[in-house]
């Protein structure tokens, strides 16, 4: 007679087998059977993976000062895991600052706020409304942790507003020793003006310290155009609107342009939940993609008429509810952002590939601009830049759409998103970055052994 | 984004559409006012689901199936708790691997879709 068994059947009775065993065997086995499964470790896109030896989520600096000194091999802090480059993967101790969380104080005179470094952006905006505060700008996701979208130089868009990573003021950190160091321009000057975009390779960040404004609620308005026009209005686009970007639509001659700007205007109505994100015109590319794909000409035909179709109301929120969008469908993303002059030149010559090479994708193309700072790993280090990203389905081979499109970056100079996908190490990644030294000489000060690196930073760093 | 449909070629695209309807998630959304105000009653489980699971499963908007809608748990719910752990660690369509939760256990992953579904479930 077979016995069927599920998997959770079968390792609750290995358990016991287990368990059963230590009577008689070694004390070895009876500590391996009382140890918990292994679960592993991935990405939101399911794209990156680990088993890491431990999980662990302290509650207190303490307890975390104890993790960090304690773990034996590598050590990876972890936000919400929605990096699509390998950052996090180890399998030493994965870190998580679920538990260091929400607003911890505020200067209603200088309007800085200081969060905990775990907080998602996603909590922030509720709370920093409740004390008249809003961040600058806000990316279109906020799943991110704050201490992760500082991390990787996370930035919504707008030519007069610089990344995440450009509002703060001060960080707390806790080194590969256990050292608690307050870091802003006064107190480690030179470790705080690194540790704005650290990769997560200085330590692990505890404590946020951001420039924020007074609240404020923002207009949206959309609108389908031709994507030559668009970028032939940029300058136009850029100027006349605080925030622009467009989403423009692979296989066709369109785009979403999508414009915020600040206003005293009353909220409008709450959307649809359904329609919220644009998650709707998602679904209705991907089901041309699915169908038309072997029938270019028709789905070019069929896409460039969804102008007929669609149609925007305007949008009056809060800041935040209108920077934010749902994400529900899942992908994997590759960013590069080139000096801003060249933003559309580059996305032409994207568009022109895809269309003569007819590769196969139907994710929309984001297409940004952020404001210079003077960050040494930020991608957006002494140059106002153009942020393209190119995405693809979580469950579609990404490889040969981004090896295809990536060498067109490479042409203008563009600096890939630390948190996206990219194929660049230290000996490419260098140049391109004119302080590369002034971070590398912190990381190497604070963390001399590595126990931050993953073999991924190992490779970008230059780390042996 | 709204759908008026007025030309013939646009007409071709909806009724395409209509064919392909369907192909997507089937979440039910919930009141939102309801899921808002839904907590597990253990304090530690809680502040988990508060910092992960809420994000999606207490906004209807995100589509996935929201903290006390019984119904649209049901048929998750059937899978058995197998699927349900293998969906929360390794993703399943709009899920995220982890559900947010970078540290949580088995036992932690169960007792908070057995919250968010109003079923117990080991």
């Amino acid at each position: 007679m077979a016995i069927h068994l599920t998997r959770r059947q079968l390792l609750q009775r290995a358990g016991v087998a287990g368990a059963f065993a230590t009577l008689f065997t070694s004390p070895v086995m009876a500590q391996l059977a009382r140890s918990p499964r292994l679960i592993p470790w991935r990405n939101w896109s399911g794209g990156q993976s680990c088993l890491p030896l431990a999980r662990l989520a302290p509650q207190s600096l303490d307890e975390l000062v104890q993790v960090i000194r304690q773990a034996e091999g590598k050590i990876r802090p972890v936000g919400s895991a929605h990096s699509f480059s390998p950052l996090v993967p180890t399998d030493g101790t994965l870190v998580s600052l679920s538990y260091f969380n929400g607003l911890l104080g505020h200067d209603p005179r200088t309007l800085q706020a200081e969060f905990a470094a775990g907080t998602p952006m996603s909590l922030m905006g509720p709370a920093l409304k409740g004390i008249g505060q809003a961040l600058p700008n806000m990316a279109d996701i906020d799943y991110q942790t704050l201490a992760g979208a500082i991390s990787t130089s996370t930035h919504g868009t707008g030519v007069g507003f610089g990344s995440y990573s450009s509002h703060v003021t001060g960080l707390q950190l806790v080194s590969a020793t256990g050292e608690v160091l307050d870091c802003d321009a006064q107190r480690h000057p030179e470790v705080f003006n690194a540790a704005r975009v650290s990769l997560g390779a200085f330590g692990v960040a505890t404590r946020v310290r951001l420039q924020n404004r007074e609240a404020y609620r923002l207009r949206e308005r959309q609108w389908i155009a031709r994507t030559e026009e668009l970028l032939e209005d940029v300058e136009k686009n850029t100027r006349e609107n605080q925030h622009w970007e467009m989403l423009v639509i692979t296989h066709s001659d369109y785009a979403l342009s999508i414009a915020l700007n600040e206003t005293s205007d009353p909220a409008t109505p709450p959307l649809d939940p359904a329609e919220e994100g644009g998650n709707e015109f998602v679904s209705i590319i991907e089901g041309l993609d699915k169908y038309g794909s072997d029938f270019p000409a028709a789905r070019r035909a069929l896409l460039n008429s969804l102008r007929h179709i669609a149609s925007f109301d305007d949008r009056v929120a809060d800041s935040y509810e209108i920077y934010a969008n749902v994400r529900n469908v899942r992908f994997n993303e590759m960013e590069y952002s080139v000096p801003a002059e060249h933003g559309p030149a580059c996305l032409r010559e994207i568009l022109k590939l895809i269309r003569d090479k007819d590769l196969r994708t139907w994710f929309p193309i984001e297409y940004r601009y952020v404001k210079a700072d003077d960050i040494p790993l930020s991608m957006f280090e002494g140059r106002d830049s153009c942020s393209i990203s190119v995405h693809q389905h979580y469950t579609m081979d990404h490889h040969n759409f981004f090896a295809a499109i990536e060498p067109i970056f490479w042409k203008y100079a563009g600096r890939p998103h630390w948190g996206k996908l990219h194929t660049l190490n230290a000996r490419t990644l260098q140049p391109l970055y004119p302080r590369w030294k002034e971070f590398t000489e912190v990381r190497r000060e604070l963390d001399p052994q590595g126990k931050f690196l993953n073999a991924h930073l190992s490779s970008i760093l230059g780390v042996a | 984004m709204s759908i008026p449909g007025t030309p013939l070629l646009p007409a071709a695209l909806l009724a395409l559409l209509g064919l392909l309807g369907g192909c997507g998630d089937d979440a039910r959304p919930a009141a939102a006012s309801q899921s808002a105000t839904l907590a597990p009653a253990d304090k530690a489980l809680a502040k988990i689901y508060d910092n992960s699971c809420k994000t999606c499963h207490a906004n209807p908007a995100s589509g996935a199936p929201q903290a006390g809608d019984v119904e649209a748990w049901r048929p998750r719910v059937a899978q058995g708790a197998d699927s349900l752990l293998d969906h929360s660690i390794n993703g399943y369509k709009g899920m995220p691997p982890m559900g947010m939760c970078m540290q949580c256990s088995e036992e932690e992953f169960l007792a908070l879709v057995s919250f968010m579904s109003g079923q117990h479930i080991q």
